[in-house]
């Protein structure tokens, strides 16, 4: 088999501005019928290129009863949940399975719920934080970091629009969470991951390296930094 | 137990298993054994009338040490409004209503938010003074996502 070359970059707007770049990028269009509250779902991409923070999307205005519900799957040696805090806190080869579109292992997870009711608002992921997700191809990204937060929010920013905050925002590694894909790996920290736009943005220091694939030569779908041979 | 707390025993199948008057609030500790236990916590002042847990079991038995072998145990915890927040269910466990503790080594049934969060477990501990609930085994939760409880328009 034919080695791989890699290709590493210090500069995300470099890459931005490299015609090559469009080679790779996603061309299926993204799905119009995905729940959206689903737990670390990201049914993606390799469509990187999203330098800014991730941020407000609008969000439907159906009624909420509508929304389609996803099962969000744990398992753990152990656990508590504290009625001060309102916090469930798993413990020991934790485990989150979002119906196979994405895994999670970790040492340990605490779930925030609202006092309220609804959605958890915050789901922090510590300790050899191990992420699988699934793209629409089946192909798997592999996300490794020490800490993920997933963070869930609704506000109302103006008069008949709400609009959701979902990120998971990867921290710490070694020496920094790093994603794997066959196609390239991303190091960076942090590393957000906006869930329903299924994009990701690195707002601090980032690496990459590029795979080319093997016998692709100068085929389009090669490494953008192709044509600097 | 903490000062200001409040239990009551109610014997709604009574096999005489209360000291004293039936529905007494105290310190007191139920005697013998019975059926149909039901045990009510209540909120600090000033929601002294609001309850904030209610322990049932189905048939209870003394054991040494001021504590009992409760069978079908089930703990319900509601807010300040009155609200449902959580039940847990278990076959068995040891209730202490001195320290206000119940465990087991058997299976844990948790609901949350109703039913949006429902955990199971083997082996657990509950403390009502620090609000807490421990699963010890072979935890499993599912959570209901994505009916978000958006607000009103």
């Amino acid at each position: 088999m034919k080695p791989l070359s890699e290709i590493q970059v210090c500069g995300l707007a470099l890459l931005l501005g490299l015609s090559g770049w469009t080679a790779w990028a996603q061309t299926n269009p993204p799905p119009t019928n995905l729940p959206q509250q689903a737990l670390f779902m990201w049914p993606q991409t390799n469509h990187l290129a999203t330098n800014a923070p991730a941020t407000n999307r609008p969000a439907a205005k159906a009624p909420a009863t509508n929304a389609p519900q996803q099962e969000l799957f744990i398992t753990s040696e152990s656990a508590y949940y504290d009625g001060i805090t309102n916090q469930m806190v798993y413990i020991g080869h934790v485990y989150v399975d979002d119906h196979a579109k994405a895994r999670l292992h970790c040492g340990r997870l605490t779930v925030s719920l609202p006092p309220n009711g609804g959605n958890p608002t915050n789901i922090l992921a510590e300790t050899n934080v191990v992420v699988d997700v699934l793209d629409q191809s089946g192909a798997t990204n592999h996300i490794t970091a020490d800490k993920a937060v997933y963070a869930y929010g609704v506000v109302t920013n103006s008069p008949g629009i709400l609009t959701t905050n979902e990120t998971v925002t990867f921290t710490g590694g070694q020496p920094m969470p790093e994603l794997t894909n066959a196609k390239s790996t991303v190091l960076a920290d942090p590393m957000i991951m906006d869930v329903p736009r299924k994009t990701f943005s690195f707002p601090g220091k980032v690496e990459m390296r590029f795979r080319q694939p093997a016998g692709s030569g100068s085929a389009t779908n090669g490494s953008p930094f192709q044509m600097l041979r | 137990m903490k000062p200001g707390a409040k239990i009551l025993f109610f014997a709604a199948v009574a096999l005489a298993w209360i000291l004293g008057a039936a529905g007494a609030r105290s310190q007191s500790l139920p005697m013998g054994s019975g059926t149909n236990l039901s045990s009510v916590m209540y909120f600090e002042p000033p929601n002294e009338q609001m309850v904030n847990t209610r322990l049932s079991g189905a048939e209870m038995a003394p054991l040494p040490g001021a504590k009992y072998d409760v069978k079908r145990l089930k703990i319900e915890r509601f807010g300040l409004s009155g609200k449902l927040e959580g039940v847990a269910e278990a076959p068995q466990c040891i209730y202490a209503p001195l320290d206000g503790t119940a465990n087991s080594s058997g299976h844990l049934v948790l609901s949350l938010d109703e039913g949006r969060i429902q955990t199971q477990g083997d082996g657990f501990s509950w403390r009502q003074n620090e609000k807490s609930l421990v699963i010890s085994n072979n935890v499993r939760t599912i959570i209901m996502m994505g009916n978000a409880k958006l607000p009103t328009l």
